[in-house]
């Protein structure tokens, strides 16, 4: 179910009051609740594959069990062989089987597994779980607790990858008892909707028509090229963001404060802050449980490099089971590796000086990550590589597929994200997600007057554009 | 706490209020604005509104002209096979007809459909949403598809219109004026020179017509456009020495064409030049030429009259081809 569609507003309403009713009953009706209501969410359009949740929810449980009463590094690393495997089957198996035909020249058959919504996001919740239940930073607490946190519909789909130490305080306080938090989240809501229906939505085909055009094998003008890249820029950024304020205003209206995912990531001032704005809860669990346990920064340049190079590979593959992701991930590794190696230089420093040295540190971040877009947008190799090249020539192209009012169009989004505050800054949330103290979240203030006016007529404009029936999914499902 | 309940209740106030006037400002500018006043959205609103228990069904052989007491007539230009059938389908899912004549022509099968874009679909056919038994037309799909835009374009209009004011912006004709002088101008004895029609009614006529010839928005990018190209491109690969010219309009046409809002014709100047440019083909403007088109030269603001053409041809051919 999207939330970006008429049959979620209907869900969500019924499942505030029913929640709200469930919740006068008792705190364990009310997770229950809380369950089934994610259960229908999540089973909307494939019911069978919430056995899947079901089953690694219980499989992890089970593992966490054990681990809390013995800190066994084996089981431990049967518990993430076990989430990676499930991963790789549904995610990889094709890829896998492809890259295998043609390494062996063998006709093994492509099994044509379908993915599960949200086990790329499910996968990295339930290994953190199991590592931190191991570390013994949090308790592993009852099975309806842990299974509400698997569950929880607003962020189930596509994040923000929570943490079980960061949800599961709030759980015993979660409910829908303040009116204030329910209109504030929905204010939230309205804001991430316009996003997603108006802006990302509405950039989606000038990228589509540029790419479709690109992958079978024509050229595009430099104008579209260069409008088309900046159009995916945004439209990543927008749709994205979009479902993380989503998610967090919805999961406010309940009671429970999510972390911000994006921070004006296109105001970077380098490539390691884009990275620290950009996604943050994947930075966060990428660091926290790939880079750390590698021995991040702690022995010398070499191996805080490759540490670097793995965290990111890791990030590409894990974003979609093909090369061009992997690549995408790889030239962001590099870069990051080149961005540490030049940290604390004379350079680094002059850079921080003046406007101009901060403009150019700006601009060659931002030409890295547009660069790298290419390859994340791109289904294939030969597609990026006519994209990229349509960007450097100035081909004799008649196929136009960005016109002079989508230009304006990808210019005004662009000119909201340099110049506007990022949503949640809007709401005044608490962005860095070390200083929130999950036990006792302070939340979100109530939304201010303006906001209330502007989000009513934000919601009045994506009700509009939801009724052309042109929405899209949200990018980051696929993955 | 009393002044916290107090400033919720402003805010969801605030909040509730603005949204009934935003949406209700929207429905009233789809139901008024002059923008969805083509034929397209009166069709649909009537499909939507209509009691078709008796129908004629057909393209544009069932229109306004067709007159039957108590029927629908429910047809459009180029009305095709796949929309009659989602249309009688959508009409009659829980009504029963009663009397129904369908036009059995051959044109239902005509070469002209292929590639047309229909605007029955099952979007533009579903059910109205309503509000307390009224049709939203902002929620359906062709309204809500063209309601931004054309707000869009008709806040630029306003804004072109106030910056222009000082440069006397030209307004389209009503359309009633615009019909009775171009009746008169067909009916005057004198209709061969335009320079013998009373200038004002001149003037109506040449706005109306150079509101009508003004490149659509996004023209760059339009099929159209695309078409015209390939046409082009495809005369030049056979290899025709191809020359490309613009005909002449008479000069209260070229005046007007800068002055209306929203006018594109200088886009089309530039464009029209740069493509030229790009195939390395002669352009020529009929302003280039060695004549004088003033108005008893046209027979309207962009024909000349026989005598004309003939003498200016010459030129045109010899300023193409004079290599």
């Amino acid at each position: 179910m999207l939330f970006s569609s008429y049959q979620f507003f209907v869900f969500l309403w019924t499942t505030i009051v029913v929640l709200a009713l469930a919740g006068r009953i008792g705190q364990r009706t009310f997770l229950l609740t809380m369950i089934v209501c994610s259960l229908v969410f999540y089973g909307w359009l494939r019911a069978d594959y919430t056995l899947i949740l079901v089953g690694s929810a219980g499989v992890n449980f089970a593992i966490a069990t054990r681990l809390e009463q013995n800190r066994s590094k084996a089981l431990f690393g049967c518990g993430v062989a076990f989430n990676l495997i499930l991963l790789g089957v549904f995610k990889y198996a094709d890829f896998a089987v492809a890259n295998g035909n043609t390494l062996f020249h063998a006709g093994w058959t492509l099994p044509h597994i379908v993915l599960p919504l949200a086990l790329s996001f499910i996968t990295f919740e339930q290994i953190s779980f199991l590592s931190d239940v191991r570390s013994k930073k949090v308790a592993r607490g009852d099975f309806l607790r842990y299974f509400a946190f698997v569950t929880f519909f607003p962020k189930l789909i596509a994040g923000p990858i929570i943490r079980y130490r960061e949800l599961l305080p709030q759980l015993s306080r979660a409910g829908v008892n303040s009116a204030e938090r329910v209109f504030t989240g929905l204010c939230l809501f309205c804001f991430a909707l316009f996003k997603k229906v108006v802006i990302a939505d509405g950039l989606a085909p000038m990228v589509d028509q540029t790419v479709s055009n690109l992958q079978s094998g024509g050229m595009a003008s430099q104008a579209d090229a260069i409008s088309a890249l900046l159009a995916y820029s945004l439209q990543i950024f927008f749709d994205f963001s979009s479902y993380s304020e989503m998610a967090i205003g919805i999961a406010w209206i309940f009671g429970i404060q999510l972390p911000v995912n994006f921070n004006s990531p296109y105001k970077a001032s380098s490539l390691i802050d884009f990275w620290r704005r950009w996604h943050i809860t994947l930075s966060s669990f990428l660091r926290d449980y790939v880079y750390f346990p590698l021995g991040g920064s702690r022995d010398g340049l070499l191996r805080t490099s490759i540490n670097l190079l793995v965290v990111m590979l890791v990030g590409g593959i894990w974003h979609g089971a093909a090369w061009t992701f992997v690549a995408w991930g790889f030239l962001h590794g590099v870069a990051l590796v080149a961005a540490h190696g030049l940290h604390g230089t004379q350079l680094a420093r002059r850079s921080k000086d003046g406007w101009i040295g901060r403009t150019l540190a700006w601009a060659s971040s931002m030409g890295i990550v547009l660069f790298a877009w290419i390859l994340f947008r791109s289904p294939d190799f030969s597609t990026a590589e006519r994209w990229f090249l349509s960007i450097i020539t100035n081909y004799d192209v008649h196929v136009r597929t960005v016109g002079i009012p989508q230009r304006w169009f990808i210019l005004s989004a662009l000119l909201w994200v340099l110049c506007l505050p990022n949503v949640p800054k809007l709401f005044c949330i608490e962005i860095d997600r070390d200083k929130v103290n999950w036990n006792s979240p302070a939340g979100i203030p109530p939304a201010k007057l303006w906001i209330a006016a502007v989000a009513a007529i934000a919601l009045v404009a994506s009700i509009v554009f939801i009724a052309r029936e042109e929405t899209n999914a949200f990018i980051y499902f696929q993955f | 706490m009393r002044l916290s309940i107090s400033n919720f209740s402003l805010r969801l106030s605030i909040f509730v209020g603005v949204l009934i006037a935003s949406a209700t400002s929207l429905e009233v500018y789809c139901r008024l604005s002059s923008r969805f006043n083509d034929f397209s959205f009166s069709y649909l609103r009537m499909i939507a509104e209509v009691d078709a228990s008796k129908a004629v069904f057909g393209d544009s052989h069932v229109g306004p002209t067709s007159y039957i007491p108590n029927y629908a007539f429910l047809g459009q230009p180029g009305q095709q096979p796949r929309e009659l059938l989602l249309l009688v389908r959508s009409l009659y899912a829980d009504r029963r007809p009663e009397r129904v004549i369908v036009e059995a022509s051959p044109q239902w099968f005509g070469e002209y459909h292929v590639g047309r874009r229909p605007l029955l679909t099952s979007a533009a056919l579903a059910p109205p949403k309503s509000l307390f038994g009224v049709h939203l037309l902002a929620l359906s799909s062709p309204y809500s598809g063209a309601l931004f835009d054309n707000l869009w374009a008709d806040l630029r209009s306003v804004v072109a219109a106030t910056l222009t004011a000082a440069h006397a912006s030209v307004p389209r004709p009503i359309p009633e004026t615009f019909k009775r002088f171009k009746r008169e101008w067909e009916q005057s004895a004198s209709n061969s020179i335009w320079s013998q029609f009373p200038l004002e009614k001149r003037q109506v006529l040449t706005a109306g017509r150079v509101y009508d010839q003004n490149p659509i928005e996004g023209f760059e990018t339009s099929e159209a456009l695309h078409a015209f190209e390939d046409a082009i491109t495809f005369l030049a690969a056979r290899g025709a020495e191809v020359c490309m010219f613009r005909t002449p309009v008479s000069t209260d046409y070229l005046r007007i064409a800068s002055q209306i809002t929203d006018s594109r014709y200088a886009a089309f100047d530039t464009y029209i030049r740069a493509f030229a440019a790009s195939k390395k083909l002669t352009f020529i403007d009929f302003r280039s030429l060695p004549f004088s088109f003033d108005d008893s030269k046209f027979i309207n603001a962009d024909h000349l009259t026989s005598t004309a053409a003939a003498a200016m041809w010459l030129l045109v051919a010899d300023a193409c081809f004079r290599s």
